[in-house]
């Protein structure tokens, strides 16, 4: 599963990021931000004519391409 | 206490700057970090019997990014000296990513002091946060604060000027186990015992084990050449994971822990009235109408409120020119005086109001939350054009000036994005060219309102606007599919709580600006003005105890103006706006006070009247009018492409390293202007448009 199959106000465990399908500074910034492995992440809003997700990590609101959000890959956890 | 030099470090939004403000308030200068063009704000807190140096280092949220001013951030503690410390900022609601970093500033053994803020929006959310666990269980001093009221500051100086205050810690998180206890035997063997060792040890191992964020071998490059192979040769043998992502997932573990055991969240943090804003702010239709009309509201009060302190100021350089002018006899240095230094440092100093206000607006809409949405809404509009949403914060400063916009695009990760933003901020229309525009669509379009109400110069100023809105777009489309092809455009972005901003701490970022703005501008203008001044008066002879300047024609200018009259007659000009082109690629807003002189008008200033009637009434040898709407037409096209700034040019150089781009910015720029102009001029004559 990845970030973007996460319906809206869902919570997910990060299993992994994707390095292939990404650019290296922003798997550095990704990882700054707090994705990294083990990190609850809550989809807040799926915005399809933004092209954008928000996502809510540890406190801080983030906002990504949806198109990169495929490269975020989860577990579900329970809530 | 002995002397300290003192770092300010923190996330981005985390109320670094306003704690920044509230310790130094004006005593501020702004310079550069040695080597580099990274800005660098110092100042000074005074406290009984002892000044402190504080110097603000960019915001960044770990030692990982590639940014520049982030890379700084970390070069700098990297390189700090035995008396210099850190101040911690660390958010008080974002305690879990705040963390994260501080520790990594715990590991390199720097000694710290942290300052808690949102003091505030602690009680207000009734978070309860255990302050004396916190300082227990990361050893280190902490004081909680409210930087925008100012509450807690007078407790947070107290311990400014005590040496204990700023302490030193052992790495607090741990390694996986295998990790952990390969590193212990590592230090015993090597005989590392302080934590910058043990922190080059770390970095040099992470290295070794081909971390993708960390491939820099200066720190295994410290280590002899036997303990090189000897580290080289252990790691092979054992399947360890010394990575950037591991060290991060550790620390995050004992993070969870501290955050448990310290704070209680009796409400989620997300207030119910923030997000109602983000549905508004970020709605795919809402969302930009309320943008445009942020953005309307801005440029209508430009224009509105700048005007009254716009009028004082080039009331009061009149009546200095006027008082030198009694004061002094006639002659070079009384000409050099009123025409050229005041003449042409006030064309800059006039514009102070308008910039103030533009860098206090965007100053509100980026400490209250907002651009960061902004950004996130242009997003995918600018990955049309090849760029992501945060190239439009730059792009928008434009619209005050290109110098803080270019400055502004350290902040783009992807060096693709980043120089293509460079080099097309300049064709959005800025500041400076509003006095040139002004004063032409002044002198050629005065027709009446259409319908009564519609101004048509305020339309061609808004078309003006959107041209240079467009054009630049399509270059970074262009720049972005054949130069600066590598690295895809990415866009992740924290968007910040909202804020209600400082005015105190708004102040004092405006104040800089400006301060910095007259500095570097006005020192470019004033030289060229006098350059401009002598071109334009000399040759001289002194005749009788008097000295006799050329009149405009035959001055060194006015020989160059008719050299290249032929050369620019197919654009619609004459030598005389030729000169004034001449002379504006110093800076835009000089073409004005040139126009003035060389038309010999009394006044000066893009409102002068008497400046529109004498272009209007100008004459060709043939008697046909020179300032045209074709003409104006043109020229208004030239001005909106030539790139006619050299502080634009220098500032793309030193944030380019390379003369390369600043002269591919003046070619393509200059060739757009002459080539659209042409086009205009001659299918505007052959239509009959004269």
């Amino acid at each position: 599963m990845t970030l973007l199959d996460l319906n809206e106000g869902e919570t997910a465990e990060i299993v992994s990021i994707n390095l292939d399908q990404l650019p290296k500074p922003m798997i550095t910034e990704l990882l700054e931000l707090g994705f990294f492995p083990g990190a609850q992440i809550v989809l807040k809003t799926k915005s399809k004519y933004l092209g954008k997700l928000i996502c809510l990590l540890g406190g801080t609101t983030i906002g990504l391409r949806m198109k990169d959000g495929e490269a975020i890959l989860l577990k579900t956890t329970k809530q | 206490m002995k002397e300290k030099n003192i770092y300010l470090v923190g996330n981005p939004n985390c109320g670094k700057t306003t704690l920044f403000n509230q310790l130094t308030g004006l005593n501020q200068k702004t310079g550069n970090f040695s080597g580099v063009t990274v800005e660098k704000k110092e100042g000074v807190v005074y406290l009984p019997n002892l000044e402190l140096k504080i110097t603000d280092l960019p915001g960044t949220y770990g030692l990982g990014g590639i940014a520049e001013d982030k890379k700084i951030a970390y070069e700098v503690l990297l390189k700090r000296k035995e008396n210099e410390v850190v101040i911690y900022v660390l958010d008080a609601l974002n305690l879990e990513r705040g963390l994260q970093f501080l520790l990594q500033i715990i590991d390199m053994g720097v000694p710290t002091l942290v300052v808690l803020t949102m003091k505030d929006v602690l009680e207000k959310k009734r978070i309860q946060l255990d302050l004396k666990k916190l300082k227990h269980s990361l050893g280190l001093e902490i004081v909680l604060v409210n930087a925008k009221s100012g509450e807690g500051i007078s407790e947070l100086k107290t311990l400014l000027s005590k040496e204990e205050s700023y302490r030193k810690q052992k790495r607090l998180w741990t390694w996986g186990s295998k990790e952990e206890s390969f590193l212990t035997s590592l230090k015993q063997k090597l005989k590392i015992t302080t934590n910058e060792a043990e922190f080059f040890l770390s970095q040099a191992l992470k290295f070794l084990n081909h971390d993708p964020h960390l491939q820099d071998s200066r720190y295994l490059n410290q280590f002899p050449n036997e303990t090189k192979q000897f580290l080289t040769k252990e790691l092979e043998s054992k399947p360890l994971q010394f990575a950037y992502q591991e060290e991060m997932i550790h620390r995050s573990i004992l993070i969870k822990k501290i955050i448990s055991e310290t704070i209680h969240y009796p409400i989620a943090i997300q207030g119910s009235w923030e997000e109602r804003l983000d549905r508004i702010f970020l709605h795919p239709i809402l969302g930009f109408v309320c943008f445009f009309l942020l953005m309307g509201l801005l440029f209508q009060s430009l224009f509105s409120f700048a005007e009254i302190p716009m009028d004082l100021i080039e009331e009061g350089i009149t009546g200095l020119q006027e008082t030198i002018g009694n004061v002094l006899s006639d002659g070079p240095l009384k000409s050099l005086l009123i025409e050229g230094i005041l003449g042409g440092v006030g064309s800059v100093v006039v514009f102070v109001p308008q910039i103030a206000l533009l860098f206090l607006f965007i100053g509100i809409l980026e400490e209250s939350g907002y651009l960061a949405r902004a950004s996130f809404l242009m997003d995918r509009l600018m990955g049309k054009f090849g760029l992501s949403g945060k190239s439009f914060i730059p792009l928008l400063s434009s619209a005050a000036c290109a110098v803080p916009a270019i400055l502004g695009t350290r902040t783009i990760e992807n060096k693709s994005d980043r120089f293509t933003t460079i080099m097309v901020s300049p064709l959005i229309m800025c500041s400076a060219r509003y006095p040139v525009y002004i004063l032409i669509v002044g002198t050629v379009f005065s027709y009446p309102p259409i319908f009564g109400i519609f101004n048509v110069q305020g339309f061609v100023l808004f078309s003006m606007f959107f041209l240079g809105m467009i054009v630049s777009f399509t270059f970074a489309l262009i720049f972005r599919k054949t130069v600066f092809k590598e690295n895809a455009s990415y866009f992740v972005m924290e968007l910040p709580r909202y804020n209600l901003p400082s005015f105190k701490s708004l102040f004092f970022t405006v104040y800089g600006k400006v301060k910095s703005f007259l500095a570097t501008a006005g020192q470019i203008i004033l030289y060229i003005s006098v350059i401009l001044w002598f071109l334009s008066h000399f040759p001289a002879e002194y005749k009788d105890n008097v000295w006799k300047t050329s009149p405009i024609e035959t001055s060194y200018i006015g020989r160059v103006g008719k050299v290249m009259e032929p050369a620019i007659e197919p654009l619609g000009f004459d030598w005389k706006i030729g000169i004034s082109i001449l002379t504006s690629f110093a800076a835009r807003e000089v073409m004005v006070s040139t126009l003035a002189v060389l038309y010999g008008s009394e006044e000066e200033g893009e409102e002068s009247e008497s400046l529109r009637e004498t272009l209007r009434a100008d004459k060709k040898p043939d008697g046909s009018p020179v300032w045209t709407p074709l003409t104006g037409l043109s020229l208004l096209l030239f001005f909106a492409f030539a790139s006619q700034c050299m502080s634009t040019l220098a500032v793309t150089k030193k944030e380019t390293g390379s003369l390369l781009w600043p002269t591919v910015q003046f070619l393509y720029m200059t060739t757009l202007a002459i080539f659209t102009s042409f086009l205009v001029f001659q299918l505007g004559k052959i239509l009959g448009f004269v």
